[in-house]
């Protein structure tokens, strides 16, 4: 006799067994007592289960699909400095690349890590948290791999033990430091604009995409493979980013001015971290002739 | 009208995943970069699970894109069967 097999869910139904489900309203408590922070800002919730993620990312599937990315970085990793990788790099001018994204970005990876667990802990709603708790772990995955990859230059070349300590030290790190150390004192749904939006949707294509596209190119692996990694992350956290604000304005019109003014303040404060992007377009850029006449020139002399 | 787009790295996977789409999606653009490959459309996109099924040869979960995802734009929404990005108006 054939096994009675009951029907598998469709993921629409297993996302809302493994979020909502999942969360309770406390009783032996106030939830404003619980949820401290949810009204200072002025931001107006009426609904948190109109929120949902678009993915609809669940945990056990979350935890099977970064095993699977941490085992390729890995491997790469390992191939990378096993073969001296390092010497293969098309100039030693581009290294200065790395310590730049070492410097500027790796300590923000960290700082993003804190700032996610924080507002994760402090939105009521189960859609939110959820989202936020998957990227408070990716992003200290990213500090990690970062650190993890480039510890194989720092073996070789100067320039790559006091990232941390030249984070606070270094002058133009303190556009990058700034950004994030506001962010973080800010109210948790100013956070989210800042760092889901103006951080994570702008950023990621002006600066991250072609940076590790131009360590691909320059035949960095170590590089390459952190980043790759981290943009497949990336993905859910622009979509968080992008998702979170339609769900924030659709729920009350008194939100638009607040977050308006949010909007205003850190895209503009975003559009100053391209000092990455400069820096970008001098060492890789994937601009094919700008490339090839820096190579011509770096060449040359 | 907006383009969406997506962008994946490039590897034997995203090979046959780029292909289903381009199949799908008669008005995608495809850009061929060092490592990467990415897509854009005007307006929508659509990624079918059965049409990678096709070009793969295997079954095919959705979310098993996640690992060789680069970027995206446009509002999303996925199911079992696909995955569409579009700008809600």
């Amino acid at each position: 006799m054939d096994m009675k097999v009951s029907k598998k869910l469709g993921l629409k139904e297993r996302y809302n067994l493994m979020t909502r489900d999942l969360a309770w309203t406390p009783t032996y408590q106030a939830l404003k007592d619980v949820f401290p922070y949810m009204e200072y800002e002025g931001i107006k919730i009426h609904d948190w289960d109109k929120f949902e993620d678009p993915f609809r990312m669940t945990m056990d599937s979350y935890w099977k699909y970064q095993a699977e990315k941490e085992r390729k970085l890995y491997a790469i990793i390992d191939a990378f400095t096993q073969n001296n990788g390092h010497l293969g790099v098309t100039d030693a001018r581009y290294i200065n690349a790395l310590k730049l994204f070492l410097t500027g970005v790796s300590p923000l990876e960290y700082m993003a890590h804190r700032g996610f667990a924080h507002v994760g802990r402090q939105y009521p709603g189960a859609g939110p948290r959820v989202a936020c708790l998957m990227q408070s772990l990716d992003e200290i995955r990213h500090s990690q791999t970062q650190i993890h990859s480039l510890s194989n230059y720092n073996k070789h070349y100067n320039g790559f033990a006091n990232w941390r300590h030249q984070h606070d030290r270094v002058w133009y790190l303190s556009v990058p430091k700034s950004f994030f150390d506001d962010a973080v004192s800010a109210g948790p749904f100013e956070f989210i604009v800042a760092i889901g939006f103006a951080f994570e949707y702008v950023l990621t294509n002006l600066l991250f995409v072609p940076f590790i596209s131009g360590a691909a190119y320059n035949g960095d692996m170590g590089a390459m493979a952190f980043g790759f990694s981290a943009q497949s992350d990336e993905s859910r956290h622009m979509t968080l980013g992008l998702e979170i604000i339609k769900f924030i304005l659709e729920q009350d019109p008194d939100n638009l001015p607040i977050v308006q003014a949010w909007l205003d303040k850190w895209f503009w404060r975003g559009y100053r971290m391209e000092f990455g992007r400069d820096n970008l377009d001098y060492a890789d850029s994937q601009d094919k002739k700008n490339f090839e006449a820096w190579r011509a020139q770096s060449t040359s002399n | 009208m907006s383009n969406v787009f997506i962008a994946f790295q490039k590897n034997e996977e995203t090979r046959a995943i780029v292909d289903a789409i381009v199949a799908d999606n008669p008005q995608a653009i495809v850009n061929q970069q060092p490592a990467m490959v990415k897509i854009d459309a005007p307006g929508r996109l659509v990624i079918r699970k059965s049409s990678i099924e096709q070009e793969i040869g295997r079954e095919f979960d959705l979310q098993e894109m996640h690992v060789h995802l680069i970027t995206l734009s446009g509002n999303i929404d996925e199911t079992d069967d696909e995955l569409s990005l579009t700008w809600n108006q």
